[in-house]
């Protein structure tokens, strides 16, 4: 490192030697001293790199844990997955790294967890954008509730990413026992795993099946009106057609609240514009797709002409659908499964 | 999501007024019914038949 302060003679110059020593230029004088400077102890030493690499890897594990492939079925394309990796492998490398330079002093760096914080937000605001683009070229919209929700889990599991290679890191840096470098990284992993496990049980949330029973309906055409086990669904089926189309390939779930408080969650609009879209996005739909609510039981109904006729898989869709963060009023609903 | 009354077909000519949206008289059941098919492909919409034997149709603005 040379900093030479040729045109402020005043000005405080370091130029440092290994072999010679530490030099200073003060007053236009080249001076010997003893002091320490803050660079040499920024060199890493093999401990820190078995550290860090150790923290890079177990925040890196657990994206890739939380990158499963569930009935939401996002992401689902090679190039979401690889982006989503990457992110992984930037959040916990900044994630590894604060622990090691705060001990070196570097306060700075905690400014790079902010900058994560900010790249992070980026991620949740470009995924929202981007599902509410390819709205129109879904059968059913998602709707805004569900999109922004989505988008939050993504930005969530980088923070997920984060937080593990930083307790990774803080344990081995807490037990550091440079003679016994396997203890050391054994208890790193130790640590991930468990702020993992923690983690992602506390923003799992809940499902439609915690709040509400689902059985598959009886299907009524009466003229042109659409039943589904006595809940009038709509009156669209005018041609011959659509009402043979509804009798002999129709499937129809119908919903019903645990509780007049699990109710208020499930009339919610985007709630319900989620759960049509699971069960329509898992069966397909070849024509028609309805939802409707009982004004005075509560119960919501769900009918379609689908692609796969499945019920098993249909019920499986609805009852997995998310809970929405705001359709989550009800303050049962809203505890987290962090303790089991 | 709008939703828009494209055709009404009727088989009275007291409920057709003037303006949008398109007022078929059609008095032959069987020709209303027919009458109905091809503007709901063409026009990717749904048809209600109403109590008094009109039908409608409607389309859905995505």
């Amino acid at each position: 490192m040379l900093s030479f302060p040729a045109r402020h003679p005043q000005a405080l110059g370091i130029i440092y030697q290994p072999a010679g020593g530490l030099f200073v230029f003060r007053a236009g004088i080249l001076r010997k001293t003893e002091a320490v400077i803050l660079e040499t102890a920024k060199s890493l030493s093999i401990g820190d790199i078995y550290v860090i690499v150790t923290g890079i890897v177990m925040g890196t594990t657990a994206r890739l844990i939380t990158l499963k492939v569930d009935f939401r079925q996002i992401p689902s394309y090679p190039n979401a997955y690889f982006n989503c990796i990457v992110l992984g492998v930037i959040a916990s490398a900044l994630g590894s790294i604060a622990i090691p330079a705060i001990l070196a002093r570097d306060f700075v760096s905690i400014t790079f967890l902010t900058v994560a914080v900010s790249q992070f937000r980026e991620v949740r605001s470009a995924e929202r954008d981007s599902l509410g683009k390819l709205e129109h070229t879904e059968y059913v919209r998602r709707g805004d509730a569900y999109i922004d929700g989505i988008a939050k889990t993504f930005e969530s599991r980088n923070y997920i990413s984060l937080v593990t290679a930083l307790a990774s890191v803080l344990v081995m840096k807490l037990v550091d026992r440079p003679e016994e470098e396997f203890l050391t990284v054994l208890s790193g992993v130790a640590a991930g795993l468990l702020v993992l496990f923690l983690c992602y049980r506390f923003t799992k949330g809940k499902t439609v099946g915690h709040i509400c029973t689902a059985r598959i309906g009886t299907i009524e055409v009466r003229g042109s009106e659409l039943y589904v086990d006595g809940i009038f669904v709509t009156n669209y089926l005018g041609t011959d057609r659509s009402r043979e189309l509804f009798r002999t390939e129709g499937i129809a779930v119908v919903l019903e609240p645990r509780d007049p408080m699990c109710r208020v969650t499930l009339e919610n609009f985007g709630q319900r514009q989620a759960i049509l879209f699971e069960a329509v996005r898992a069966l397909g739909v070849k024509r028609y797709r309805f939802i409707r609510r009982h004004f005075q039981t509560g119960n919501v109904a769900i009918a379609f002409v689908p692609v796969i006729r499945d019920p098993d898989k249909l019920m499986e869709a609805v009852l997995g659908t998310p809970i929405l963060e705001n359709s989550r009023k009800v303050g049962r609903i809203i505890k987290t499964s962090f303790g089991g | 999501m709008r939703k828009n009354i494209v055709v009404y077909i009727t088989a009275s000519e007291d409920r057709i007024l003037s303006g949008d949206p398109l007022a078929l008289l059609v008095k032959d059941q069987d020709e209303q019914k027919e009458l109905t098919t091809d503007p709901a492909l063409a026009l990717r919409a749904d048809v209600v038949q109403l109590k008094n034997g009109d039908y409608v149709l409607i389309t859905e603005e995505r």
